[in-house]
């Protein structure tokens, strides 16, 4: 167990025979025989083995205790020298602290997003299953209701399987009764949802499924936000009932606050049962309405792989019974629940997780390096203490208590540094991170500090351990030499990984100008956006229109509002819906494939309030109501894919939608970006909102000031309607473009910080080795000047030695930055990973950072004094 | 521990081992075998000291700090481990005699009393 055990052993020992062979010398000398001598001596001794015994717990006890007196005192001894050469000692420890700290922060989200697992039970067995349509390349299609009922029951590969439906902001409920209305996000579940998950409530309990069957009592459960900001954490809410769009629902429980499903960033207000969603008289119980995502729990033992066998099975006889519905969704797709959510976020935390690592390993070539310089410089003081009889083994040692006192700090400094990160990251990306992330450190992040602490204070100690305890009594200079040559490549390192770092931030921001300076296809200023649902418990198909006319003429009146329009989902904001359709006069598609087109329900004057160009025809108007003919608009990408022709032939054309034989297309505007700055703009069909209503929302103002001015009154003039209209988010269309940039924007400003880190250390470690190099040289230096060698000679030559170094490491760092970018592939816009501007911006400023790290210490060399120079020897 | 040659077993008192260790080394650093002749020398043989005892003695008083151990080369030029009085060996040495000579005048006095 303890090294130094068998050295006592042998110790006393040899003590005892020592002392036996004296006494039996002794005794010889006085006349007896060598084997009655060896006899009495052992006699006089006593009992040998128990002596020993003693004397070898007291040795032992005595050098553990010495050697941790010798340890505090190495200790005492390395914060007294780190105390005497604070600025050295102050750069480390940062330098440290900011690399352990950025990566502690890093992985600690990392590890709480990405590798956690999902907080239900057993949540390894859980996975999304999707219907695919791979005539269609669809490989995230919903299911309908009747067709889970027959995935559910044609097999045994799950244990249970639930539908459910949630987008953000899509579908609203009024909140009526105690206060203001409010609107709120529903998540509509099957029965059979939170027994799948196996997910319990935090207060009171889950709804039962027979509660959630037709004819049972309405029951819903709370998001734990809600139940706080508006029930203020009730407990006794549990067993009373709600008023939600005009009907009592019992509350039977409030989630926990991690319970976000199906919500990724964002949790729905409240969930409630998938028959509730009768909004818009949407037939959700027909087979042919796919609306419903899928997430099943696997048996215990059965493989994904398994399970999609057995599940294809059913789809295809789905697919051969009910062709109408199921026709091309031939097969089925599955991934694991946890890849499901966070599959999104993944490449961009992979990226930071990279950069953070490129910053710690700069962080400690940095450390490693000014080390290195100290215990070159400290030579003498090595020499000294070896001349005075400091033995070599504890010389090391000193050396490496130094170094992982310093490591120590520096990892203490960085637990402290990663929780203000971790804090102000979650802050920041909180609307970007898809799992409720926690916002403490956790013990492996608090492990990891340590353990790069102890790795990294071995290497430390390494460097100057071996160079200079080797070297006691070896001539100083051939120290310094061989100090100068590690510290070079130090240097090199550092530039490489600036070089690295730096591309990295260059590259997301290109990419993000890109992104931002994308046109989206609308004019984003000068834009209100409001959004609230016409309630269906108080306006049917006819009235609704007309509220909301009403609505949209109240607000033109207000001063200052140019034009009013109304859109069901933005622009950006995902979440619209899908139809298929057959252009009248056009060859139909080939069997097992659908004309499809992203579908958004529109009102007059939307496109002029959203100042995107009517290309042929023209827009919707008040004259197209129910009762009017069937109107259509759509994008060019429409007309170009599916009407072939002039885009002035395609106002005219007639559309096949469901069972409507004839819309009518009115006009064609130019594309907007509709789900993503990213995506090129798909064919767009455009409904008006008066013939088709759905309940949802989002009046556009366009208004002639700055648009977040004229909240209140655009408020006031809704509320001048209806007093008890619920009104949901209110933004500006800048802040909808600005919001569909968060994560590139977000990762852009990390990236930028590492970056200019990188580049501050790589800066700090070429005039570091120049600096020492002028000093080592300052004699020849010195001499040259003396002689009358130009000063703009001996600026040349110093600066040469710079200029090498930063061309070498800048060559590593440019072949290291072309690999590790192709991890950003995913994470870039229009920008490939090999963006030729991008190396070359990198390479130039590296280089003007370079010359001047390199110009400060070399033009000093150059104004030397000589005399002083060589005075100095 | 500490036995008599002859006639009845003279119990030491607890410590008495350590100060004649401490006073034996007074004169410069001795091997334990050394001191146990010295300490034999100095008592006529009254009190031979175990061995043993003297040894685990020397390891206790050595754990303590008041004497440290070196190996040197014997008079016979035999490898042996001498023993010397460190400054707080010296110290506590004192500190003992004191104490012990206070302590042994007061039994002598209760003794001698008529």
């Amino acid at each position: 167990m303890i090294p130094w055990h068998r050295s006592i052993d042998g110790d006393v020992d040899a003590e005892i025979a020592s002392h036996l062979a004296m006494v039996r010398d002794e005794l010889m000398a006085a006349g007896m025989t060598e084997a009655d001598a060896t006899r009495e001596a052992r006699r006089r001794f006593g009992d040998i083995q128990r002596a020993k015994a003693h004397m070898v717990a007291l040795d032992q006890s005595r050098e553990r205790h010495e050697w941790w007196a010798q340890v505090a005192q190495d200790v005492r001894y390395s914060v007294r020298l780190l105390r005497r050469s604070p600025i050295f000692t102050v750069v480390a420890v940062l330098t440290l602290a900011l690399g352990v700290g950025a990566s502690g922060a890093i992985f600690s989200i990392v590890r709480q997003v990405l590798l956690a697992p999902l907080e239900f039970k057993d949540a390894s067995q859980l996975v999304r299953v999707y219907a695919a349509d791979p005539h269609r390349d669809i490989t995230d299609g919903p299911i309908s209701v009747p067709d889970l009922d027959d995935w559910r029951g044609g097999q045994q590969a799950f244990a249970e399987m639930a539908g459910f439906w949630y987008e953000a902001g899509q579908v609203s409920v009024a909140l009526t009764g105690d206060g203001r209305p409010e609107s709120l996000d529903p998540a509509y579940v099957t029965p059979t949802f939170f027994r799948t998950l196996g997910v319990d409530a935090a207060v009171g309990r889950v709804p039962r499924p027979n509660e959630m069957q037709e004819g049972g009592e309405r029951v819903v459960v709370l998001n734990d936000g809600l139940w706080r900001r508006r029930f203020g954490a009730d407990p006794g809410l549990v067993g009373r009932a709600i008023q939600l769009d005009g009907q009592p629902y019992v509350v039977v429980g409030v989630m926990p606050p991690t319970m976000r499903f199906p919500g990724t960033t964002h949790a729905p207000d409240l969930w409630m049962s998938a028959l509730y969603q009768g909004q818009d008289e949407t037939p959700w119980k027909l087979r042919v309405v796919r609306w419903l995502g899928v997430v099943g729990r696997l048996r215990p033992g059965t493989r994904l792989d398994q399970a999609r066998t057995a599940l294809t099975v059913v789809q295809h006889r789905l697919a051969a019974t009910y062709p109408d519905a199921d026709r091309g969704w031939d097969a089925v797709i599955m991934r694991p629940l946890l890849s499901s959510i966070v599959g999104d976020i993944r490449p961009a935390l992979l990226v930071m997780l990279g950069a953070v690592g490129f910053v710690l390993l700069i962080a400690v070539i940095n450390v490693a390096g000014l080390l290195l310089a100290r215990a070159t410089t400290r030579t003498r003081e090595f020499a000294l203490r070896a001349a005075l009889g400091g033995n070599r083994s504890r010389l090391v040692r000193q050396v490496l208590t130094e170094s992982l006192v310093l490591a120590l700090l520096g990892a203490a400094g960085g637990l402290v540094v990663a929780r203000v990160t971790l804090h102000a990251l979650v802050a920041l990306a909180a609307s970007e991170l898809p799992r409720v992330p926690v916002e403490r450190l956790d013990w492996s992040v608090v492990g990891l500090a340590v353990a790069i602490a102890i790795v990294c204070g071995l290497l430390f100690s390494a460097i100057p351990a071996i160079s200079n305890t080797r070297l006691v009594g070896a001539r100083q200079a051939t120290v310094g030499a061989e100090g100068q040559h590690l510290r070079q490549a130090f240097v090199i390192a550092q530039v490489a990984i600036a070089v690295v770092l730096v591309c990295g931030a260059g590259l997301m921001v290109r990419s993000l100008r890109h992104l931002v300076s994308t046109d989206p296809g609308f004019r984003r200023d000068h834009a209100l956006a409001v959004r609230f649902a016409i309630a269906n418990h108080r306006y049917n198909d006819t009235t609704g229109p007309r509220f909301a006319a009403t609505v949209f003429d109240r607000v033109r009146a207000v001063p200052g509002v140019i034009a009013v329009g109304s859109t069901k989902v933005l622009p950006l904001d995902g979440g619209e819906e899908s139809w298929s359709f057959e252009v009248v006069g056009e060859p139909p598609p080939p069997a097992n494939e659908r004309s499809v087109a992203s579908t958004f329900h529109v009102s007059a004057d939307y496109f002029r309030t959203m100042d995107v160009p009517v290309v042929a025809g023209r827009e919707f108007t008040d004259r197209d109501t129910l009762g009017a003919p069937d109107v259509a608009i759509v994008n060019e990408a429409f007309a170009h894919k599916y009407v072939p022709g002039a885009i002035d032939a395609v106002p005219g054309r007639l559309l096949h939608i469901g069972p409507n034989p004839g819309v009518r297309i009115v006009g064609v505007v130019r594309d907007m970006r509709q789900h993503s700055l990213e995506a090129a703009p798909s064919p767009s069909l455009f409904i008006a909102n008066a013939q088709s209503m759905r309940s949802t929302i989002t009046m556009v103002v366009r208004t002639r000031g700055d648009p977040s001015a004229m909240t209140a009154a655009v408020r006031e003039a809704i509320w001048s309607v209806d007093k008890d209209q619920p009104i949901g988010e209110i933004t500006t269309l800048d802040h909808v473009v600005e919001r569909a940039v968060t994560r590139p924007r977000l990762l852009s400003i990390l990236l930028d910080l590492f970056g200019g880190l990188g580049l501050l250390l790589g800066a700090l470690g070429i005039y570091g080795v120049i600096a020492y190099m002028v000093r080592l040289r300052q004699t020849e230096i010195g001499i040259r000047i003396a002689l009358g060698a130009d000063a703009r000679r001996v600026l040349v030559m110093v600066m040469a030695r710079g200029v090498i170094l930063t061309a070498i490491g800048t060559g590593l760092g440019l072949v290291t930055a072309l690999l590790a970018a192709r991890g950003m592939r995913a994470v870039l816009f229009e920008i490939t990973p090999t963006d030729p501007l991008t190396y070359v911006i990198v390479v130039a400023l590296l280089a003007i950072v370079a010359l001047i790290a390199t110009y400060i210490p070399a033009r000093t060399a150059a104004r030397g004094d000589p005399v002083a120079a060589l005075r100095a020897e | 521990m500490l036995r008599g040659t002859e006639g009845p077993e003279l119990e030491l008192l607890q410590g008495t081992l350590d100060i004649l260790i401490l006073k034996s080394l007074v004169w410069g650093p001795r091997h334990g075998y050394a001191v146990a002749r010295w300490i034999g020398q100095r008592t006529d043989d009254t009190l031979l000291v175990e061995d043993g005892a003297l040894y685990t003695a020397l390891h206790r008083i050595e754990k303590r700090g008041w004497v440290r151990a070196q190996w040197g080369r014997s008079e016979n030029n035999r490898a042996a481990k001498y023993y010397a009085l460190t400054a707080a060996g010296r110290k506590q040495l004192a500190v003992r005699i004191s104490a012990w000579q206070r302590y042994a005048a007061a039994v002598s006095r209760v003794l001698e009393a008529v």
